[in-house]
């Protein structure tokens, strides 16, 4: 111990000016922190207030460049590598100067500035755990750069090595990435890397750094013994976990694919059916070709419970059988895991098992269940051109499991706390005690009067975290409740639950060292739903605050292929109707315009035709004119199919969405039975046309072209799934029950009612739309349309859920449910009214007010649910 | 008495430059063995191999007993090491480098280490940066010394020093190593240097040992030799070949006799030199024998038999 402090003493006695401008800074970073303005402060109810401006980003700067170079000096000093030093032939045992090299960063480097930590927070009157649990952080951040720091200057025999040692480290990153960008650049395999996240800038800066100590061994296989190469790991490992721990925005390591996931049994299926892709089409100004961005919603199997699935785009590109074009990815680098855009179905569906089942959420609709909704692209017309190619991607997803993480009771004028006393909650009604100036002005600052439609609730985190990204609860610090927290005020009583939108977050961070910092959250309720208006904002008493908190359990990659697609030409332009100034024509005007023009006979040439019908279409779409039955401008474009139906059908892509209309009537009225197979060979790009295929009875004619519509990508509209059910062929079954399953519409319901074959199919994916139903209630909005088709079906839970969502809403208010109750007039027999009765809100109201679910029995032969009473009636009769 | 130094096959190469090759050399203990040689010899190669700063390629070398590769405290505790190479601590004063080592030799000697001191006139509160390079060294000298090691390396000591410093830094070796009796190992490329030092010379050329011989040895049979021949002069063939850098100025023949024996060498003078008078043979220095060597080309592995 003796020769270890003697030694020590003189490393504080060389480098004692450094040492004293490291304790210099850290006094000015303290005063700074204390008496600066913005310098932080802390309050017990609030916590910490201010911050950021409390200290000179200078001083910061300052503190963490000595932090690295006093020890990388000391070190460097008396390395073992150094030949000519005067200590390598002196009595100096590699223990003792262990020993001393660790003392110096303990005792110099470390110590004060937790010390100085300690201070700081202890003059602010920060609680002792805080206290203890900052000083600890700031430790825990500060270690292994002083240890990474000390390994590197302990490597050098000479300066000049250390020269070339830090030029290495600092240029292999920068010149793996230049690798990237060229390779992306230059060989079509490599196209796109360097903005894909998975094998991301910074994964390959970090793999540059790797190579570059890599070197650093390499260079100092002569100068010091083998034990540096040790040294080289270990501080390439203290290096690596600085760089991941304080790198801002620096995102993680990509998630390699885990299975089995643990605790789940099952197995996750990718179902992508042709009908989840969707064309996007950019016509960037001043460009003559299209772009198209391919946006295509891979959907999987249901998952069990509390899982949820987020999706991200790894590759993709378009297939076709001239060769591949891969595609770029439109979406950012936060689209990766943990990052959140939003709540969707799939979390609600969770949040609904957690609370118990039967919760109406009372918010906005959210995004589809398991839906990706990632858009890769673009796709280049001209270079794809109108060759069918199929989309082919592989699509990465991330595993959650949700849970509840605290339950907080909202009381009138005082703060909750949860069990472990992490969360505290207060609301702006209560604010804290009247005479606690701070809690009056934090109501303030929370009740902005009785018009606002919010209930603002205050949340405080007394935990302070590491800014380490390989914490995925924190990666991104402004927004980290919202990646892996949700905020829900429940009321059990009603079963009625509202989610918070994304919280306003109240950042502070404290001192230059640590990386912590303290969350005040605010938390804005919106109650302008009818259902929820009720909750009285004064008092909250019978609410409570629910936090939901998810953990990653794992990550798959499922491969997709889509079905055909066929990029429209949008070289021929924008559409005859887009070119039409949108000023929309008054209908005297419309009239007298059209009559001005001169309508060519009949068998005029295809030129002149051509140009009155470009005239009209143009007009119709200005005046955004729909054709009703009888319309004598249908009529007059009518006179002309016979003889030019294929202009027509040329004519409907480019058309707008009035003219296209137009032109489909006029179709519909002109063509002869002749023209059946032009329409038809149309119908692959014009799917509209299928209604006038089937209302003219053309579907024999069409069959092949409908069967290939059913292989092909692209959603498929009533009138092709009515076809395809009018041919019952039992390859195109599973098609339509994807259709029906991705958008239940009671039409559809009905027409696959009708094949026998389909009924067990149909019952298990009417089973899926009941668990995958959007829990989310927005009556104003169409939602809930799949109650409608359940009720039909005989399920008796939609039946129920619809009437305890009709009388969760103020009695005044249930007549404006016009969504809610055209769903029940659709499940139900409303027995007892005329028909004309029964179509009047208020009276749909107050009959199925009178009733509970229980009321009602399931009516096979109508499909309808009627009063038991009545059916019983009926079958006495 | 077993070799304080034992350097057996020793080479050691940086990239494609051989350094040391194949290097044996023993160096007796409480002499004082000079190893000599030219600039880029490898002279301090072999040092640092001695001294663990270097890891030999090939061949072992033993310093007081011990594999170099294996030196520890204990032994730096009796080895004492001054380089012209040596980084000092500059920032401290000689008190300070003083009271720095102390702790770290149980054998230092305060009241040696004042009196050396002295000797060297090192004022004690003079940072080391702002003294000379020869009081440097002599700072260095004393930190090396003042716990009486039993081995001292000195790699060019008197690099760089002004003659009279040299002058005093050698008197004040020899008066140390005679009442000591330390053994000390001093490399420099200048003979003159430690002419008055060596007890065991050893000349290294190229990385390979060239001679290794004491002083006593070698002064005793080399001599410079100078005959005058009345009569014709005489040609200068068929001599014996310790006869070196033969060489005839009018009348009178010069050689170097690297085996001198004065009956031999009459005789043979007798013999090979009809009408020669004399001869008379001087004594040589350390300089002049190198220097003779040197001419003869005898460097280049013609290194004659050492006497045992």
């Amino acid at each position: 111990m003796g020769l270890v402090w003697h030694h020590l003493l003189k490393d504080l006695r060389q480098f004692r000016w450094p040492i004293a401008l490291w304790w210099l800074f850290l006094g000015v970073d303290l005063a700074l922190g204390l008496v600066a303005p913005g310098a932080v402060r802390w309050a017990p109810q609030q916590g910490f207030q201010g911050g950021a401006a409390g200290f000179a980003g200078w001083v910061v700067a300052a503190l963490w460049f000595l932090a690295v170079g006093l020890p990388v000096a000391a070190n460097f000093a008396d390395a073992p590598g150094r030949e000519n030093s005067w200590l390598r032939t002196r009595p100096f045992p590699g223990e003792t100067r262990l020993a001393v090299k660790a003392a110096f960063a303990i005792l110099v480097i470390l110590l004060p500035a937790l010390l100085q930590e300690g201070v700081r927070l202890a003059m602010l009157k920060v609680p002792g755990a805080l206290v203890f649990r900052a000083v600890g952080e700031r430790g825990l951040l500060l270690a292994p750069v002083v240890v990474a720091a000390s390994a590197f200057g302990w490597l050098w025999a000479t300066s000049r090595q250390m020269a070339i040692g830090l030029g290495v480290l600092g240029a292999t990153p920068w010149v793996a990435l230049l690798g990237l960008a060229v390779l992306s650049k230059t060989v079509p395999a490599f196209a796109g890397w360097i903005d894909d996240p998975t094998y991301g800038r910074e994964v390959i800066g970090l793999s540059g750094l790797a190579v570059g100590f890599v070197l650093l061994v390499w260079l100092n296989r002569r100068g010091v013994w083998p034990i540096a190469g040790r040294l080289v790991g270990a501080g390439g490992l203290g290096l690596g976990a600085m760089l991941i721990a304080f790198v801002p925005d620096w995102d993680p390591f990509p998630i390699e694919p885990s299975a089995p996931f643990p605790g789940w049994s099952g197995e996750v299926r990718v179902e992508a059916p042709p009908a989840s892709v969707s064309l996007i089409a950019q016509v960037p100004e001043g460009e003559a070709a299209s772009r198209y961005g391919v946006q295509f919603t891979p959907e999987i199997a249901n998952l069990p419970a509390t899982l949820t699935l987020e999706w991200r785009l790894s590759r993709a590109k378009a297939v076709t059988s001239e060769g591949d074009f891969p595609l770029r990815r439109a979406w950012s680098r936060r689209d990766l895991f943990g990052y959140r855009s939003g709540t969707t179905a799939g979390d609600l569906r969770a949040f609904d098992v957690l609370l118990g089942g039967g919760v109406v959420f009372a918010c906005e609709p959210p995004v589809g269940m398991w839906q990706a909704n990632v858009t890769a692209g673009p796709v280049d017309a001209s270079e794809v051109g109108a060759r069918p190619f199929r989309l082919r991607a592989e699509l990465a997803g991330n595993l959650f499991r949700w849970r509840i993480a605290a339950r907080l009771r909202l009381r009138a004028g005082e703060a909750a706390r949860d069990e472990a006393g992490r969360w505290e909650v207060m609301t702006g009604a209560m604010g804290g005690r009247a005479e606690d100036p701070s809690g009056e002005a934090m109501k303030g600052a929370f009740d902005r009067g009785p018009e606002d439609p919010y209930l603002y609730v205050g949340l405080r985190r007394d935990q302070l975290a590491l800014q380490t990204a390989s914490d995925a609860s924190l990666r991104d610090l402004p927004y980290w409740p919202s990646r892996t927290c949700e905020f829900a005020l429940y009321d059990r009583a009603t079963q009625l639950a509202v989610v918070a939108p994304f919280p306003v977050i109240n950042v502070m961070r404290l001192g230059g060292l640590s990386g912590y910092e303290h969350r005040f959250l605010i938390l804005p309720f919106d109650l302008s739903s009818l259902l929820v208006r009720s909750w009285a904002k004064a008092d909250p008493g019978s609410l409570e605050l629910v936090i939901f908190q998810r953990d990653y359990v794992g990550s798959i990659t499922a491969p997709m292929e889509t079905g055909t697609i066929i990029l429209p030409n949008a070289a021929a332009g924008a559409g005859v109707g887009n070119l039409v100034r949108s000023d929309q024509l008054t209908w005297p005007e419309f009239r007298r315009r059209i009559a001005a023009l001169t309508a060519p006979a009949p068998d005029a040439n295809r030129l002149e035709v051509g140009r009155y019908m470009a005239e009209v279409l143009q007009l119709t779409d200005a005046r955004r004119h729909l054709a009703q039955a009888g319309d004598p401008l249908v009529a007059n474009l009518a006179r002309y199919v016979p003889e030019h139906a294929a202009l027509f059908l040329e004519a409907l892509p480019v058309a707008g969405n009035y003219a296209q209309a137009l032109l489909r009537d006029a179709l519909e009225q002109g063509l002869s039975e002749a023209q059946a197979e032009l329409v038809v060979a149309a119908l692959p790009a014009q799917r509209d046309l299928a209604g006038l295929i089937v209302r003219r009875g053309w579907l024999e004619a069409a069959r092949g072209t409908f069967l290939d519509l059913a292989e092909a990508a692209g959603p498929l509209n009533y009138e092709t799934i009515q076809a395809l059910a009018w041919f019952d062929d039992p390859r195109v079954h599973g098609r339509l029950l994807d259709e029906f399953e991705h958008r239940p519409r009671l039409a559809v319901y009905e027409l696959l009612c009708a094949l026998p074959d389909l009924e067990p199919a149909l019952e298990q994916r009417l089973g899926r739309v009941w668990d995958r139903r959007s829990r989310a209630v927005r009556p104003e909005h169409q939602v809930l349309p799949e109650l409608a088709v359940l009720m039909r079906a005989g399920h008796s839970e939609a039946l129920a859920l619809a009437l305890r969502t009709l009388k969760l809403a103020p009695p005044e208010q249930q007549a404006r449910l016009w969504s809610l109750l055209d769903a029940l007039r659709d499940g139900v027999l409303i027995e007892g009214l005329t028909p004309a009765e029964s179509r009047q809100p208020e009276n749909q109201v107050a009959w199925f007010s009178r009733h509970e679910p229980g009321d009602f029995a399931y009516d096979p032969v109508r499909r309808r649910f009627r009063l038991r009473d009545r059916m019983a009636h009926a079958v006495h009769e | 008495m077993q070799p304080i130094i034992e350097i057996q096959d020793l080479a050691k190469c940086f990239r494609r430059t051989v350094a040391v090759d194949g290097l044996s050399l023993a160096a007796p203990a409480g002499r004082v063995t000079a190893f000599l040689g030219p600039n880029g010899a490898g002279k301090t190669t072999t040092i640092k191999c001695l001294l663990n700063l270097h890891a030999p390629d090939a061949g072992s070398v033993r310093v007081l007993g011990c594999d170099s590769r294996r030196l520890g405290p204990r032994e730096f505790q009796q080895v004492g090491y001054v380089s012209e190479n040596q980084e000092l601590p500059l920032w401290m004063t000689v008190r300070q480098f003083m009271d720095y080592c102390r702790p770290l030799y149980p054998t230092w000697d305060e009241a040696f280490a004042r009196q050396l001191t002295d000797d060297f006139e090192l004022p004690r509160d003079t940072r080391l940066k702002a003294l000379s390079r020869g009081m440097r060294m002599k700072a260095a000298l004393l930190s090396s010394l003042a716990y009486r090691p039993r081995l001292v390396v000195l790699d060019e000591p008197f690099s760089g020093l002004d003659p009279l410093v040299r002058d005093e830094f050698i008197r004040g070796l020899l008066e140390l190593t005679e009442e000591e009796g330390w053994s000390v190992f001093i490399s420099s490329h200048d003979i003159e240097e430690v002419e008055r030092l060596a007890d065991q010379v050893a000349i290294i050329d190229r990385g390979k040992l060239r001679l290794d011989e004491s002083a006593e040895s070698l002064q005793a049979r080399f001599r410079d030799v100078e005959v005058v021949v009345d009569g014709e002069p005489p040609e200068l063939t068929a001599l014996p070949a310790t006869w070196l850098n033969a060489e005839l100025s009018g009348r009178v023949v010069r050689f170097v006799d690297a085996a001198y024996d004065a009956e031999r060498l009459g005789a043979e003078v007798r013999a090979r030199l009809p009408g020669a008078r004399g001869p008379v043979a001087n004594p040589m220095t350390l300089r002049q024998i190198f220097v003779a060597l040197a001419r003869s080309h005898r460097l280049n592995g013609l290194a004659p038999a050492r006497e045992e």
